[in-house]
């Protein structure tokens, strides 16, 4: 925590205004602790009992319960707090070993078994001075682990001492510690304690909390047998209180001492620097019995007054709101309000509130999002998951139902939900997280059964809503702009998933809604033959082209693009859902949907989302991510919106079902033979009696049905959707990922994951992904066909599954080195196949007229075909791979497949250059390239059996190494961007990269026309606090200027005391140069500053140096 | 005259020899010259000499536009060693028209199940006639599941649906093949003991009747009225999860056989004279499984074909 310097001057505004107390709240009014308790404050239902100690009968119970004291060493005398007497205690061990004390029989009222508050009146004498240890006030808990004792501590300062309360929850004890407080001799002091039952206490001095904590998981404490001690230990060594004690209560509520209550009426305590926000505002609430008059408020910000404010008079239980005005120009930091309402008049009080707020630092531009497709609240899972590098958790919902009712924009939740979401944003806020607001009001929307969709007989679908209705349209329109404007304010709110996993139960449907918006587009009404979602088959159309060539104008097939684009009316719900988030949000804002490729091959899919995203299990061959990823980036490419861009994700989460026997089933091991000494030195499985190799999730969690990522695993999946153009990846499956997440059927089964995925984030996704995200996809001369009409009449397709033919075709075409681009029909059919020299046409059963005249054009050029004995009978492959199922044992498929890719590599070679290539299959290279720079990233994919899963051949997980030269068609220098240093590189006219890689390993290498060779960094040499200047870094090449090229750069800003201050971080410097606009805060340090920038691609520095101040 | 066709022996010796040797870019820029308008047949006819693939693909796909004159090139095209050289040929006969028929007849007889493929797809562009619905009708009867499929669409420019004969639901027997036994101990005869074989619904998956993974046979006794036989007759099936063996009164039909892929999709089988009209019918289905649910889950029927006008 920082004080500010004294010329600080904070704005702050105070205000105020009466507020009177919502009907149906209760306040609880302050106990008139100042005055001897009497009436129900004596003798009420909630006093347990009430010592005052006053003559006659100074041992009586006031409260009139019975609990009368007896006096053990203790002193009556006639003084007391109010007049009437009071107990005086002594120095106990080491002063004198005695009692001092009165004692209470022990009852089972004196051990509350729910909430209790404790209070007393104390004044010490000489005798508690700087050498007397602590002093035991109450104790009816002695050394057992039941009931309570009240103790002062010994001096932790001059004068100053704290409270602890120890409570007994029968097997354990657990204490709750007060704030440091001054304890001065002759004065007396008011001290209480309440605790709620449930681990939360907090303490009060003089009518001022004094510190307040919540242990979880504690409840009541238990109930002792031991008699209640009033001014010593309840047992040697004693430990009495040199000094009086007076106005001894118990009671069974929690109850309250602050005459004013101050409390955070503002929904936030987080803001991001220079953000315009709203004052926080307090309010003061009347918690005494009379009105409140003449109270005044100071306000101060870590310790330095402000502002002095004197209250309007305040009715007893009402409130005034205090605004104060928050400078988010000051530097990233934690900070303390601290509002102190003082009372003057007969009964003269101050009271303190502490708040805490925290200003967080900008984000540096083009941070890649990692998005946990899931939520975790604030604690150890959070924790770990921004350890790991997650920027984004799912969190926000919304009330659909309430926005239903209301037909238009209203509050997303209700009042207890939202402060709930704003609270978690908060905490998120301060971990530079953010949450990503999951909706899909169109699944809710299919529980109103008016709007379901129907079959041909009229029939409703359960589970499926028509989006041909305006009133559903509007509907998304209006739970967007709900969220919006319950939640937009809020910096940590700055993305939504919208509509996952809702296309899978999309129908064809048959309303008058539906025929007329169809007869509008088509100029016809909707043709015979329509079936599901899936298309009809061509073997059940007797009129189908026998040579499976239709027009492009034939009906079903105008129907079934129709019906995917925007007949079903998902694609417009997205939209007008993402249109409803938008309003009124920063441009920063963006919205995904997924799973987005699940989903026939037609553009549009998402509607006009910002990003499109597909989830991905990377069994049984990682590379597979990259199909989905192509198949998305060949769909924005069509999308009606041009800036649509690309998130891929993968799952943490294995199906059993997938990678082992599912429980109960005989565990298959074909070949083999495991020995314990195979399996022991690697910890993770054992055999068992019958010689069977059983690993260790399987033997702990036998009927798993979901277990985690292989690591390795993770690590290809990772490097291959990251090669291509993304703009963020994320993950689900938490419960798979982290320990200890209770419920749900994902089981923590694999340890080092997490350690993988924070690893990738650390070294590639944080310095890189800057650059990535800016580095744009090079366009691709080989194209793979994803055929809409063979989907419709042919029942082909990956649907987003990555399987199939296709899913086989395009790991073969990885394999021989093709980096193919997916294009769909409506590619052909609008470009041609201009650009392409390679078509690759897996399961291309049915073409469209001009779809097969493009490809005859495209073979007449001298383009080469790659089909299978599917293709359409119009098209004459040059070169046919037959089709296969996929073997179910791991390495019998993929053998097979890198034989047909050796195969398919060795008729094309001769005809086809590839620009980037590898010398070995199992290394599988891909080019993105900017300007006159390429980014030539590769992966291994060489793997084996492991012994996590591996032993049942379903799925290898461990990677292997391997050896590969990369080979690029251009002269270049070359740097690997993971390793941060220039490459060795042959060749002439083309570049050469022997390259050794670690299982899974991927890498990324930048290689450009000029050598770099120094990073030029300007910044002024002065500066004053609350300045604003500039920086500016450039990588320069041998020819003095920037080179062409986004170049990944480490920046650092160090202030005086060694502390990196906003805007450090990692940059993607497009053209080579990058420029900072720093704000210096009015508050930050003085001194001399040194900025350094580090280039990520050979490591070469500059430094530069600044004064800030005089 | 002589002296001409010894220097075009010479020069196509030559070019062979400059296509058979070639370096790679040289190949394809050689592919490049088979692709222009004005190549020759016998530069076609020799580069289907060419060791590269692709060279020798290329001019097959080419040389049935040359027409008639590259007869003698097809013909050489469909002995070529490379299967492909072969199907690119015989895919592309067609554009001879009717003087196709005896190399697409001569196709039919390859070896290969895709260049026979290849050559049904050239029946499909070409024009009805008698010779074509004859090579149609035998194709039909290819041993290869691929051909079949290929020669039933194809008959179907020459015929039409007249009618369709829904089986039943009910009335199936059925019985898991755990051991494989099935084919072995002919469960596809027309006459067999069904002792042990349990009742089973079609349109529905075999659910706990069947393995999950593993093979299910389903027999109907089918009585089919007295009538004039079709002209062709079909058994459509809507879909089979997954592979699927026919048998019509103990002979073998036909199969389809996609593996997984082919859970869903539909497919017709042809039985024209296998079924016997006016009496009582043995229909066999053998299954195999290799993942969850399976079965004959979706309608069958008998589709009757009459010629198109």
């Amino acid at each position: 925590m920082r004080l500010l310097p004294t010329t600080l001057i904070l704005l702050l505004m105070v205000c105020s205004l009466g507020l009177a107390q919502e009907e149906g709240t209760q306040v609880r009014l302050a106990e008139p602790f100042m005055t001897e308790y009497s009436g129900d404050d004596a003798t009420g239902e909630h006093v347990i009992a009430l010592w005052q100690f006053n003559q006659p009968d100074p041992t009586a119970d006031a409260s009139g319960k019975g609990h009368t004291a007896t006096l053990a060493g203790g002193e009556f005398v006639e003084e007391g707090r109010f007049g009437g007497g009071a107990l005086r205690s002594a120095a106990g061990y080491p002063v004198v070993d005695e009692q001092h004390r009165v004692n209470v029989a022990s009852a089972p009222d004196l051990s509350p078994a729910g909430p209790f508050t404790v209070e007393m009146w104390i004044r010490p004498d000489d005798g508690l001075n700087s050498e007397y240890p602590t002093s035991i006030l109450l104790d009816k808990k002695y050394v057992s682990d039941a009931d309570y004792q009240l103790e002062l501590s010994a001096e932790t300062g001059p004068g100053m001492r704290r409270l602890s309360m120890h409570l007994g929850f029968g097997t354990e004890s657990a204490t709750w510690r007060s704030d440091a407080f001054p304890v001065t001799v002759g004065e007396w002091r008011h001290i209480a304690f309440t605790y709620d039952g449930n681990g939360t206490g907090a303490f009060f001095v003089d009518g001022s909390a004094a510190g307040s904590e919540t242990k979880t998981g504690y409840g009541p404490t238990a109930a002792g047998g031991r008699a209640l001690s009033i001014g010593d230990r309840g047992g040697s060594l004693y430990h009495g209180f040199p000094g009086l004690i007076d106005q001894v209560r118990l009671a069974s509520e929690v109850l309250e001492f602050r005459p004013a209550g101050f409390a955070l009426a503002s929904d936030r305590t987080v803001f991001v620097r220079m953000e315009e926000v709203q004052p926080v505002r307090f309010t003061v609430t009347n918690q005494t019995r009379e009105p409140l008059e003449g109270a005044t408020v100071r306000v101060s910000l870590d310790g330095m007054p402000l502002v002095t404010q004197q209250l309007a008079a305040i009715r007893s239980g009402e409130s005034a709101e205090v605004a104060v005005p928050i400078d988010t120009s000051l530097r990233p930091d934690d900070y303390t309000i601290a509002a102190t309402v003082q009372i003057g008049g007969d009964a003269p009080f101050t009271s303190t509130e502490r708040f805490d707020i925290t200003i967080v630092p900008r984000q540096t531009p083009n941070r890649m999002p990692v998005v946990m497709w899931g939520g975790a609240a604030a604690g150890p899972s959070r924790d770990w998951l921004q350890r790991i590098g997650f920027t984004h958790l799912i969190g926000l919902g919304a009330d659909f139902q309430a926005i239903w009712d209301a037909g238009g924009p209203t509050a997303a939740g209700t009042p207890e939900a939202i402060a709930a979401n704003r609270e978690n944003m908060d905490d998120l806020l301060r971990r530079n997280m953010r949450v990503v607001s999951s909706l899909s009001p169109g699944r809710w929307a299919a529980g109103q059964a008016e709007y379901r969709r129907i079959n041909q007989e009229g029939e409703p679908y359960e589970d499926s809503v028509c989006g041909q209705f305006p009133r559903i349209q509007q509907f998304m329109n209006d739970v967007g702009a709900s969220v919006a404007q319950t939640y937009g304010d809020h910096p940590a709110f700055d993305s939504a998933l919208i509509h996952t996993e809702v296309r899978g139960s999309s129908h064809t449907c048959f309303h008058e809604e539906d025929r007329a918006a169809f007869r509008e587009f088509a100029g016809y009404d909707i043709p015979e033959g329509v079936e599901d979602m899936r298309g009809t088959h061509y073997e059940t159309i007797d009129t189908f082209p026998a040579n499976r060539v239709i027009p492009d104008d034939y009906p079903l097939y105008v129907y079934y693009r129709w019906i995917w684009d925007e007949g079903d009316g998902w694609n417009e719900m997205h939209s007008q859902l993402h249109d409803g988030l938008h309003e009124g949000q920063g441009e920063d804002f963006w919205t995904f949907h997924d799973p987005a490729v699940r989903t026939a091959k037609v553009y549009g899919q998402g509607g006009d989302v910002d990003y499109l995203s597909q989830w991905t299990y990377s069994y049984p061959d990682p590379l597979r991510i990259g199909l989905a990823t192509e198949e998305m980036l060949q769909m924005v490419k069509g999308a009606d919106r041009p800036d649509q861009q690309v998130m891929k994700m993968t799952q943490i989460i294995w199906y059993r079902s997938q990678t082992a026997p599912e429980p109960g089933e005989e565990a298959v091991q074909q070949g083999a033979e495991f020995s314990d000494q195979d399996v022991r030195p690697q910890g993770t499985g054992t055999v068992d009696a019958s010689g069977r190799y059983v690993a260790q999730w399987e033997r702990e969690i036998p009927d798993a049905r979901f277990i985690t990522i292989a690591p390795m695993q993770m690590r290809e999946a990772f490097w291959t959707k990251i090669a291509r153009p993304i703009k963020g990846i994320m993950y689900h499956g938490i419960g798979s990922l982290l320990p200890d997440i209770v419920g749900g059927s994902y089981q923590y089964t694999h340890p080092q994951t997490k350690y993988e995925l924070q690893n990738l984030c650390e070294t590639v996704v944080q310095p890189l992904g800057p650059t990535l995200v800016q580095v744009p996809a090079r366009q691709s001369d080989v194209a793979l066909l994803e055929s809409f009409a063979s989907e419709m009449f042919a029942r082909k397709g990956t649907w987003g599954w990555n399987g199939g033919w296709i899913g086989e075709m395009w790991l073969i075409c990885n394999y021989a080195g093709l980096q193919a681009e997916v294009v769909f029909d409506e590619t052909i059919q609008q470009n041609g196949l201009d650009g392409y020299r390679v078509l690759v046409m897996p399961d291309c059963d049915v073409l469209t007229e001009s779809m097969v005249e493009a490809i005859q054009a495209f073979q007449a050029r001298g383009g080469i075909v790659v089909g299978d004995e599917n293709t359409c009978p119009a098209i004459t492959p040059d070169i046919l791979v037959e089709t296969h199922s996929r073997p179910s044992e791991a390495d019998v498929a993929r053998a097979l497949n890198v034989e047909k890719a050796l195969a398919l590599r060795e008729q094309l070679d001769p005809h086809y250059d590839r620009y980037a290539d590898s010398s070995n299959p199992d290394v599988v290279p891909y080019v993105r390239s900017y300007g006159t720079t390429d980014y030539l990233f590769a992966v291994n994919d060489r793997r084996e059996y492991g012994l996590y899963v591996g032993h049942h051949k379903l799925v290898m997980e461990d990677g292997l190494p391997s050896d590969a030269t990369l080979e690029i068609a251009r002269d270049g220098y070359v740097y690997d961007l993971v390793d941060h240093r220039e490459v060795n590189a042959g060749g002439d006219g083309a570049t050469s990269i022997d390259w050794h890689f670690g299982p899974g390993e991927g890498l990324v290498f930048m290689v450009t026309e000029r050598p770099i060779t120094s990073v030029r960094l300007n910044a002024p040499e002065q500066a004053a606090p609350g300045e604003s200047v500039t920086i500016s870094a450039a990588v320069l090449g041998d020819n003095g200027q920037p080179v062409d090229a986004i170049v990944p750069l480490r920046v650092q800003i160090f202030d005086p005391s060694g502390e990196e201050a906003e805007f450090s971080g990692y940059y993607g410097a497009k053209d080579g140069a990058v420029e900072i606009d720093l704000n210096l805060a009015s508050n930050d340090a003085p001194g001399m500053w040194q900025i350094r920038v580090q280039e990520l691609a050979s490591g070469k520095t500059a430094n530069a140096y600044m004064r800030v101040g005089a | 005259m002589r002296s001409v066709w010894t220097r075009a022996a010479t020069t196509l010796a030559l070019l062979v020899l400059a296509i058979s040797c070639a370096a790679p870019r040289d190949l394809a820029a050689r592919r490049m010259e088979l692709l222009k308008r004005d190549v020759t047949v016998e530069t076609l006819a020799a580069a289907l000499d060419s060791r590269d693939a692709l060279v020798a693909r290329t001019a097959a796909r080419v040389l049935p536009s040359k027409g008639p004159s590259a007869i003698a090139g097809l013909q050489k095209a469909l002995r070529n060693r490379d299967m492909l050289v072969r199907r690119s040929a015989a895919m592309n006969l067609h554009e001879l028209g009717e003087a196709a028929l005896p190399l697409i007849e001569q196709a039919l007889r390859d070896d290969n199940e895709f260049v026979r493929q290849g050559a049904v797809f050239a029946l499909i562009a070409m024009k009805p006639s008698a010779g074509r619905e004859a090579l149609i009708e035998g194709a039909i009867g290819d041993e290869s599941a691929l051909v079949q499929r290929a020669a039933v669409m194809a008959s179907r420019s020459s015929y039409r649906v007249a009618e369709s004969i829904p089986l039943p639901k009910t009335g199936w027997l059925f019985r898991t093949d755990a051991g494989e036994v099935g084919r072995e101990q002919e469960w596809f005869a027309a006459h067999l003991d069904e002792t042990g074989w349990e009742p089973i619904e079609i349109e529905r998956f075999w659910e706990e009747q069947g393995p999950e993974s593993g093979t299910g046979w389903y027999r109907l006794a089918l009585d089919l009225a007295d009538r004039e036989p079709p002209a062709r007759a079909q058994l459509d099936f809507q879909a089979v999860d997954e592979s699927t063996w026919v048998w019509v009164n103990g002979e073998l039909a036909g199969e389809h056989d996609l593996g997984p892929d082919g859970w869903e999709k539909p497919f017709r089988i042809d039985v024209t004279g296998r079924l016997k009209w006016g009496e009582r019918n043995q229909i066999t289905v053998r299954v195999y499984n290799t993942a969850m649910a399976g079965g004959i889950w979706k309608p069958v029927s008998i589709v009757l074909l009459e010629p198109a006008e």
